[in-house]
């Protein structure tokens, strides 16, 4: 479904990624582990055209998008929820989810959508008429979760989406992941918190200094730690 | 008697403060949602005047005709400014940004200086009939006019942006460029949409002023920065700070220079800024600073 080929990418003259390969397939759960400054979030915005990879390919869906605009990529079925949530602070709970929606023209479909996600999230309902910058760290996380999935996407990019949030929150957030996979979502993972993502994921790629070290079940990564250990230097 | 004079200085001052108003709100698009420090949009504000007048006195065009027309092609240089110059620099710093703006003030200064010559012109309305009597008070046709045309296109501006999917996009991309492109929203046509839209309100304010008074080249600088003295008093950022800042400077002004003196009447609203930030230093309207995200 995704498939990065080769990809080089960064930030004016700092290069990132050294030629990153992965791919997710349908139906897929996977983590992208590694250490801070490893290329991550950088993987993420590069799939998602907010960066333009300087060298390789990635093709979405039978598609090529390693040229394709932003919304062009939403388009085609791929929703990115951001790192430190990037919700809309002056602007409703609710017009941020309909902004999530921006690509879909048809209104029952929008309106569907969000009923979802307020089952999901039955805070957000709550809180609907007030300002995104006025919830709560967590609160702010379900929705920037719940915006992402507005688009009905085929395949979601998630970073950090536990940063920030309570154990108890978390396990909520595992769960939102586990019913978006469970929907037949593909999902690629990036998360700091190891265990979660193994339990989650059903493979992970472990990138370091730009490059994909590793590719694993993780399964495999659960039984031996001292793989990861070595890898994440934790 | 007094009490008339009052009435009349604050009619007139209205008037005025809906052409900064008009002015204020592209500017606030522009500045507090584009942080673009736009000081060509003096400049923009009088190519409005400048071609309103032409297309009413030279081309003879009646008023309703002309409006709609000048007003289009004020949409089709604010694309053309946005495309050809600023999209080039939406990474950029701001001072260098604010240098082509200076520069492009000077450019439209000069070109209409040659063009259009430099004697003082009007925008011929059609509205020359007797003014009307409110008591004491009077006022003309065309000032009645330029008080309608402003409150609509304030409206008109008010409910694009708080109520539309094109309003909603703009403040997305604003407020958080990047979850924005996120969403699918097209940021670069979104940066058009909003300078064309901000260069039109100035533009229409140019028309307004040319129907009333008259409009010259020579007035724009000053016009772009009394512009930026209305969006600071009412609050970066705030729309409707922008509108209350305009027409508050329009009335101090007049009520300054009828009972005062005219002398001074430009220092009126600094010297407004000035006492409204020590006591409020975000503005009237605007919302304090705060942490976003």
């Amino acid at each position: 479904m995704l498939e990065l080929d080769g990809v080089t990418s960064g930030y004016g003259a700092v290069t990132i990624l050294q030629g990153v390969s992965l791919s997710v397939g349908e139906g897929e759960v996977v983590a992208l582990l590694g250490p801070n400054g490893a290329g991550k979030t950088t993987t993420l915005r590069t799939i998602s055209a907010l960066l333009r990879p300087r060298a390789g390919r990635i093709r979405f869906n039978g598609q090529e998008i390693t040229r394709a605009e932003p919304d062009a990529v939403v388009r085609l079925g791929l929703a990115h929820c951001p790192e430190e949530r990037k919700v809309w602070p002056r602007m409703t709970v609710a017009e941020n989810l309909e902004l999530g929606a921006y690509t879909v023209s048809d209104r029952t479909a929008i309106r569907d959508r969000m009923e979802e996600v307020f089952t999901s999230f039955p805070v957000l309902r709550e809180r609907r008429t007030e300002y995104a910058g006025r919830l709560s760290g967590g609160q702010q996380q379900m929705l920037a979760v719940g915006r992402a999935l507005m688009s009905a996407p085929k395949l979601l990019l998630l970073d950090e989406p536990s940063l920030g949030l309570s154990p108890l929150l978390m396990q909520q957030v595992a769960g939102i992941i586990r019913a978006v996979h469970a929907r037949g979502v593909s999902v690629l993972l990036v998360e700091q918190n190891i265990s979660l993502a193994l339990h989650l994921a059903s493979r992970a790629y472990v990138l370091s200094s730009g490059r994909v070290v590793a590719d694993s079940p993780t399964r495999a990564l659960r039984a031996d730690k001292t793989m990861l250990q070595a890898y994440l230097g934790g | 008697m007094l009490l008339g004079d009052i009435l009349q200085f604050a009619l007139n001052g209205v008037v005025t403060g809906c052409f900064y108003a008009l002015m204020a709100l592209g500017l606030s698009l522009v500045f507090g949602l584009m942080n673009i420090v736009n000081f060509a949009h003096g400049a923009l504000f009088v190519l409005g005047g400048m071609l309103a007048s032409e297309a009413t006195n030279r081309l003879g065009l009646p008023f309703w005709a002309a409006v709609p027309a000048v007003l289009l092609v004020m949409w089709a240089v604010g694309v053309a400014i946005e495309g050809g110059l600023l999209a080039r620099m939406r990474d950029a710093h701001i001072l260098p940004v604010t240098l082509v703006t200076i520069g492009l003030s000077t450019f439209l200064v000069n070109t209409m200086l040659m063009l259009f010559g430099t004697e003082p012109k009007n925008v011929e309305t059609g509205f020359s009939g007797p003014p009307f009597f409110l008591g004491d008070v009077i006022i003309s046709q065309s000032r009645v006019l330029a008080i309608g045309v402003s409150a609509v296109a304030i409206l008109a501006t008010w409910v694009l942006i708080a109520h539309t999917r094109a309003g909603r996009a703009m403040r997305a991309v604003f407020q958080q460029p990047e979850a924005a492109a996120l969403a699918g929203i097209p940021i670069a046509r979104v940066h058009r949409f909003t300078f064309a839209l901000g260069t039109t309100l100035a533009g229409l304010a140019g028309i307004l002023l040319g129907a009333v008074f008259v409009v010259h080249p020579n007035t724009a600088e000053p016009a772009a920065v009394k512009a930026f003295v209305v969006i600071i008093l009412g609050g970066i950022g705030s729309l409707p700070g922008a509108v209350l800042g305009g027409l508050l400077l329009g009335l101090a002004e007049s009520l300054w220079g009828g009972f005062v003196s005219t002398g001074y009447m430009d220092a009126v609203g600094f010297v407004l800024v000035i006492a409204i930030l020590l006591f409020r230093p975000s503005g009237l309207l605007g919302a304090p600073a705060a942490r976003e995200g």
